[in-house]
C-alpha cells in the first residue's frame, strides 16, 4: 500500500507536468519559429539593402534565399552559414551576387566570442570589409590592412574568431556554389 | 516569525547568493550587464514563487521518500515554462542568457527553499519567503552586473556614462572579473553590516 502511494504520486505529478508543458509548448511553438525566421529575414535586408523581395527556396537540403530588386531582377542569393568559433557557435547570414563571385555582405546573427576581443567580429568595420570581396579561389584573412580583393583584415588579438568567420564562409560558399552551379 | 522577518530574510540577512553563496553559476556567468541580471532575476522570481507555492500546497500529499523527486519535477516544469516564454516573447533576452535559463533547474536556491522552507510552512509564508529570496537574488545579480558593466563597458543599463579618458577594463567582462565583482560586493555587504553592529 505504501509503495502504491509513492508510484501514484510520482505518476500523477509527471502527468500533470507533461500536460502543462505540452500545452505551453504548443501555444508558443509558432511564435518561436516566427522569431527565428524574422531574425534571418532582418539580417538578409542588412546584407543586401538593395533587395526588395526575398524568395525562400529549398535546394538539396539547404535553404537558399533568392533576392530580387524593385524591378524583379535577380540580384543575388543569401543563406545561413554556421560553425564553431572560439567559444561557441557562430551563425552568419551571407549574401552572394548573382554570378556567385562576390559577397554582397554578411551579418552575424549569433555568436558567443570573448567580450572585448573576439566579440569585435560583430563590429561594423569588420563586417563591412566583406562587402564586395571575391570568394574565388577563397576568402583569406591577414593581419595587415587588406590589399587583395579576396582578403580581409583580422580583428587584432582575435585571430581565431576572425579565422572561424572566414572558414565558415568559405565552407558554406563552396557548398552553395555547387548547389546553384552544377 | 513575523511576516516581515520572513520576507526580509532573503533581501539581506540570509541573502541567497551574497550570504549563503548559493546559485553561483548564474551569479558568475550572466552578470556581464545589469539588464542580464534583471532578466535572470525575473526568471528565478517566477520559478521560485510558483515552485514554493506548489510545494507548500501539496506538501502533505507527498510521501517522504520521493519528495525531492517531486520537487524536481515541479521546478523543472516551471523552468521549462519560463524558458519557452522567454524564447517566444523576448528572443533577445533569451539569447543573452543562453543555457542559463534551463539551468535554473539545478539552482540550489530553489530546491533549497522548497526543502528548507516551503515543505514545512504555510502557503502564504512560503510565497513570502520565495519573494524575498528571489528579490534578494535579483538585486545581488544586478549589483554584480552593475560593477561589471560600469568597469567593463563604461555603460549602465546600456547607457554610455561618458567618463572622459576611461578605457573599459575588459577583464571585468571575462570570468575572472565575475569573481572580482562578487568578492567586492560581498565584502561591501559585510562592511555595511559591521558598521551597523558598531552603532547599535
Amino acid at each position: 500500500m505504501k509503495y502504491f502511494r509513492i508510484v501514484l504520486v510520482l505518476l500523477v505529478t509527471s502527468l500533470i507536468s507533461a500536460f502543462c508543458l505540452s500545452l505551453v509548448s504548443s501555444l508558443a511553438k509558432a511564435r518561436i519559429e516566427n522569431n527565428e525566421k524574422a531574425a534571418i529575414e532582418r539580417a538578409i535586408y542588412v546584407v543586401a539593402p538593395a533587395a526588395k523581395k526575398v524568395e525562400e527556396k529549398l535546394t538539396a537540403g539547404k535553404t537558399i534565399y533568392k533576392l530580387y530588386d524593385g524591378q524583379g531582377n535577380l540580384i543575388g542569393y543569401a543563406f545561413l552559414a554556421k560553425g564553431y568559433g572560439y567559444q561557441g557557435e557562430i551563425k552568419i547570414i551571407c549574401g552572394l551576387d548573382k554570378n556567385l563571385e562576390k559577397i554582397l555582405g554578411i551579418e552575424i546573427i549569433a555568436s558567443s566570442e570573448t567580450p572585448g576581443l573576439g566579440a569585435h567580429i560583430n563590429d561594423n568595420w569588420f563586417k563591412k570589409q566583406f562587402r564586395g570581396i571575391k570568394v574565388l579561389p577563397r576568402i583569406v584573412y591577414s593581419k595587415r590592412k587588406s590589399r587583395q580583393d579576396n582578403e580581409i583584415q583580422a580583428v587584432s588579438g582575435a585571430t581565431i574568431s576572425s579565422r572561424s568567420v572566414v572558414e565558415i564562409l568559405n565552407k558554406e560558399i563552396t557548398k552553395v556554389r555547387k548547389i546553384l552551379q552544377p | 516569525m513575523s511576516k516581515k522577518t520572513i520576507f526580509l530574510a532573503g533581501l539581506w540577512r540570509e541573502h541567497p547568493n551574497l550570504r549563503q553563496l548559493l546559485g553561483m553559476c548564474p551569479t558568475l556567468a550572466i552578470t556581464t550587464s545589469v539588464r542580464n541580471g534583471f532578466a535572470m532575476g525575473t526568471a528565478v522570481l517566477f520559478v521560485l514563487v510558483f515552485s514554493s507555492f506548489m510545494v507548500a500546497l501539496i506538501k502533505r500529499l507527498i510521501p517522504h521518500q520521493v519528495r525531492i523527486a517531486v520537487y524536481t519535477i515541479i521546478i523543472a516544469t516551471f523552468v521549462t515554462i519560463a524558458d519557452i516564454t522567454l524564447k517566444a516573447f523576448f528572443p533577445q533576452i533569451s539569447r543573452a542568457l543562453g543555457p542559463y535559463v534551463p539551468l535554473i533547474v539545478v539552482n540550489c536556491i530553489i530546491l533549497g527553499r522548497a526543502e528548507a522552507f516551503a515543505s514545512r510552512n504555510s502557503v502564504g509564508n512560503s510565497v513570502l519567503d520565495a519573494l524575498g529570496m528571489s528579490l534578494g537574488f535579483m538585486w545581488g545579480l544586478m549589483a554584480i552586473g552593475a560593477v561589471r558593466e560600469i568597469l567593463g563597458r563604461g555603460t549602465i543599463f546600456g547607457f554610455r556614462l561618458g567618463i572622459i579618458h576611461f578605457r573599459p577594463w575588459i577583464i571585468m567582462l571575462l570570468p575572472a572579473g565575475a569573481f572580482f565583482a562578487l568578492g567586492f560586493v560581498v565584502a561591501f555587504m559585510n562592511f555595511l553590516d559591521r558598521q551597523r553592529r558598531f552603532k547599535t
